[in-house]
């Protein structure tokens, strides 16, 4: 999985691309991590993210965990069905903060 | 037979200059001698004419010696008429007979002790007087030493007589000695001093042709006995004239010699002299014809060249290359119109033996197809083999040197049992029809003894005994089979002497196969040992007869197997078909021309089945998710991406805690099964990790804020979720999870 650093407008938005499963989960979590000592509000671009396995659910629940603490706010957008069927089984997409298009 | 022909006309020459020289030789050499006999007789001729000659003036010299001595006689007689006193004085008698150069004188008369003798004195002579000669000689003076020319004449009355005599011999000598030297001034016989002549008279040499030759030499030399009638020392001649050859003083002389009367005239040369001109003439000849002769060989060795040898030696050459199997080839001599005929003959011969050679070659060609067909029909050639399942993708070929073939492969299902796949490459030792007929054997026992349900081992040892008990012409059999579990992908394989298969794992590199290179079928008793591996998915077998490494090109250097590697590991994941074509065309192109040396075989298999054995490690997700992807790849679904998670949620937790013990891990067995209808997939995860049923754990609550939530439950839960049926079951100390999805 491929993660890009950009900022827009004062927004940090992570592009993610590939699958976001066991093998790559902990890399979301340490970049979310090293993110949010420079600023609290997050955007997690999913337009590439082709797989969502239950790790990377946790990668998620952790880096919101962590946003919230900050008391900042962390959105993740352009969702694909498949990913987003995932996060709707899981109960996950009623508490995160999804941006649809 | 060129050489040889060379050598006989060399021989001929040989002989005719030999025979031509010695001709020459013999004629010569009769020409000088009858050149020399005719010198010689001319010169006796005019000899003759000379003695003749000299003979007459020796007649009428003895007449004049007669009439002298009759003169002598009267004057005596007249001396003594006149004084009768001096008859008895015998000083004036001694006196008289010395000064008159007398032999003898005698006196007659009546008183003297001395006899009258009786001489018949011609009665006409009696009335003579003193004064008057009577002239009595008994005989002719010849060849009497004894006799004597002798005059009688009167002295007086009373039958008073003188004699006074001449002797005969002295009279002849000293003829002789004026012959001689009359004679030996012209005993040369030309101006050159060649030959000379001898004049023999009475058996007495009178000249020795200034050759200082002695009566003995001649004798020495065996001449006179030629010349004599009886021996030398008689003196009648040979009536006979004739030549002799003989050695004086060790000097080689030839002689001639004709009688004349009492002569013997001899002509002598010596035979350095008489041959000179022979000599000269035959060396000039023999070096005229010598060269005459070595012009005449070469030119005849030419010309025979040109026409014959040349001639014969194109035919021959010709007749090679026919007699090497090529009936195309045409013979044109032209140099005469008997090679002329001699080409058509031999053109039309080879073409009544092409058509017959065609002819038969068609009937053998039909009969070879035949067997082609035969051999071909027996053989698997339909691909894909097995279109009803995706276990196993499989690619055989095989093409043949001689249109039929030594080599083979087959596979097949077994009767009765269809998750067991055998196959098999063989190659016979020998090529054509009795390979073929030994192929079909081999392939039939194979077959049936396979069906039997064997194991290859046992089938192997079978065949050999089978084999061998035949086998009389001594052809053996390399061979591989094996024998695969499609389900599990279980191989059992045994190799009588072939070369190792390669094989491909875990989409690495082709390798060869380790297996023990055990003996050949049909030769010897042996027991064949099987070995056994797993196959995964996407293992590749391939298997090949040795046409391909020992394709030659035109430097007659091999494909070998370097090449072959190579080749094959270029792209392993070639579909099986694809590998098999690179490698003929490759190996195609490397014979480019020449003959193609050796029959070729492959058969190349990949194991599809949907079946997976990983070790049971985080960083082999990725495997299995592409093995089940590849599983899905012809079922194209919007539940693809549901299955993925499924696994990777499966796999993942298995390979989290299924071996917590075990440093080195463990092994997860993952199979699929598509079919159905309305398809489905059903993947089956096989552990032997500690038992663990995610089944009985409670589901999380999904309404819980994501604050509350415990991490690490979920991803079970979404299997469940998402999975038409999970099952489990803890079998043979075993965790088999099985997932199943309508697709």
């Amino acid at each position: 999985m491929n993660i890009i650093r950009r900022v827009e407008n004062g927004v940090l938005i992570l592009e993610l691309s590939g699958k976001l499963y066991t093998p790559t989960a902990s890399l979301l979590q340490k970049e979310i991590q090293t993110s949010l000592k420079e600023t609290k509000n997050i955007v997690l671009d999913f337009r590439n993210v082709e797989f969502l396995a239950s790790s990377g659910l946790m990668a998620l629940l952790n880096a919101q965990k962590a946003v919230s603490q900050a008391e900042g706010k962390m959105v993740i957008k352009n969702v694909n069905y498949s990913v987003m069927n995932v996060l709707t089984i899981t109960g996950f997409a009623s508490f995160l903060t999804i941006e649809k298009e | 037979m060129k050489k040889k022909l060379q050598k006989w006309l060399l021989l001929f020459f040989l002989i005719s200059f030999c025979a031509t020289s010695a001709l020459t030789y013999v004629a010569q050499t009769k020409l000088a001698e009858r050149t020399a006999v005719l010198t010689i007789k001319t010169r006796i001729n005019y000899l003759r004419y000379q003695i003749e000659a000299h003979e007459k003036s020796v007649l009428s010299l003895s007449k004049k010696i007669k009439e002298i001595l009759k003169e002598k006689a009267a004057n005596l007689a007249l001396n003594l008429k006149s004084n009768p006193e001096l008859a008895k004085d015998e000083t004036f008698l001694n006196t008289w007979k010395s000064n008159n150069d007398l032999e003898e004188i005698q006196i007659f008369f009546p008183d003297s002790p001395k006899p009258i003798p009786d001489i018949k004195i011609p009665s006409d002579q009696k009335k003579k007087s003193a004064g008057e000669t009577v002239f009595l000689t008994e005989a002719p003076c010849e060849n009497k030493d004894s006799q004597k020319l002798s005059a009688y004449a009167p002295w007086g009355s009373d039958n008073r007589l003188i004699r006074v005599s001449f002797s005969c011999n002295k009279y002849q000598d000293f003829m002789e000695d004026l012959s001689i030297e009359h004679l030996s001034a012209n005993l040369k016989l030309d101006n050159y001093g060649r030959g000379s002549m001898m004049i023999a008279r009475n058996g007495k040499l009178i000249s020795d042709g200034n050759l200082a030759l002695t009566k003995q030499d001649l004798h020495d030399s065996g001449v006179l006995r030629k010349m004599y009638k009886d021996d030398e020392f008689h003196r009648i001649w040979n009536k006979k004239s004739g030549t002799y050859h003989a050695q004086i003083h060790g000097k080689k002389v030839f002689f001639y010699f004709e009688p004349y009367k009492n002569y013997m005239f001899l002509g002598i040369y010596f035979e350095k002299d008489l041959y000179r001109n022979r000599n000269k003439v035959l060396l000039f000849n023999i070096t005229f014809l010598l060269i005459l002769f070595l012009v005449v060989y070469v030119l005849m060795a030419v010309v025979l060249d040109r026409m014959v040898i040349s001639g014969i030696k194109k035919i021959n050459d010709s007749l090679k290359k026919i007699t090497n199997g090529d009936l195309n080839e045409k013979v044109r001599v032209t140099t005469n119109d008997e090679f002329i005929s001699l080409s058509d003959s031999i053109n039309s011969m080879v073409d009544g033996l092409q058509q017959a050679h065609q002819e038969s070659l068609q009937r053998i060609n039909h009969e070879l197809q035949l067997a082609y067909k035969i051999q071909t029909s027996q053989q698997p050639a339909v691909f894909p083999a097995f279109p009803d399942q995706n276990k196993i993708d499989l690619f055989a070929l095989s093409r043949p040197a001689k249109e039929v073939s030594g080599d083979f492969y087959d596979f097949f299902m077994l009767d009765g049992d269809p998750s067991r796949l055998a196959f098999t490459i063989a190659d016979v030792s020998e090529k054509g029809i009795p390979a073929a007929l030994f192929v079909m054997t081999t392939r039939a026992l194979l077959k049936n003894l396979t069906n039997m349900g064997y194991s290859p081992a046992e089938i192997f040892n079978r065949i050999n005994r089978q084999l061998k008990e035949d086998n009389k012409i001594n052809m053996f059999v390399t061979a591989f089979m094996g024998i695969l579990n499609i389900d599990t992908g279980k191989l059992v394989y045994v190799n009588a002497g072939h070369m190792p298969p390669y094989i491909c794992r875990h989409n690495g590199k082709f390798q060869q196969l380790e297996v023990d290179p055990e003996f050949v079928l049909g030769a010897i008793d042996h027991d064949y040992q099987q070995h056994e591996i797993q196959l995964n998915y996407n293992d590749t077998l391939f298997l090949y007869t040795d046409g391909i490494t020992e394709a030659e090109d035109r430097n007659q250097t091999l494909f070998s197997q370097e090449r072959l590697e190579k080749l094959i590991n270029e792209n392993p994941a070639d579909s099986v078909q694809d590998t098999i074509f690179k490698i003929k065309s490759a190996v195609e192109e490397y014979e480019k021309g020449c003959e193609q040396s050796d029959d070729f075989t492959m058969l190349a298999l990949r194991y599809l089945k949907n079946r997976l054995y990983l070790p049971a490690r985080m960083d082999k997700i990725d495997e299995a998710m592409t093995f089940v992807e590849s599983m899905l790849q012809n079922h194209s679904s919007a539940h693809t991406y549901d299955v993925l998670i499924a696994v990777e949620e499966i796999f993942s937790n298995i390979a989290k805690y299924a071996y917590p013990d075990r440093t080195e891990g463990g092994f997860v067995d993952i199979s699929c099964a598509i079919g159905g209808d309305p398809v489905f997939i059903s993947i089956t995860f096989t552990d032997s990790g500690i038992p663990f049923n995610p089944l009985d754990r409670p589901d999380p609550d999904i309404t819980l804020p994501l604050m509350q939530r415990e991490p690490g439950k979920m991803g079970l839960f979404m299997v469940k979720k998402m999975m038409d049926s999970v099952t489990y079951t803890y079998q043979n100390a075993q965790n088999v999870l099985t997932i199943r999805k309508q697709l």
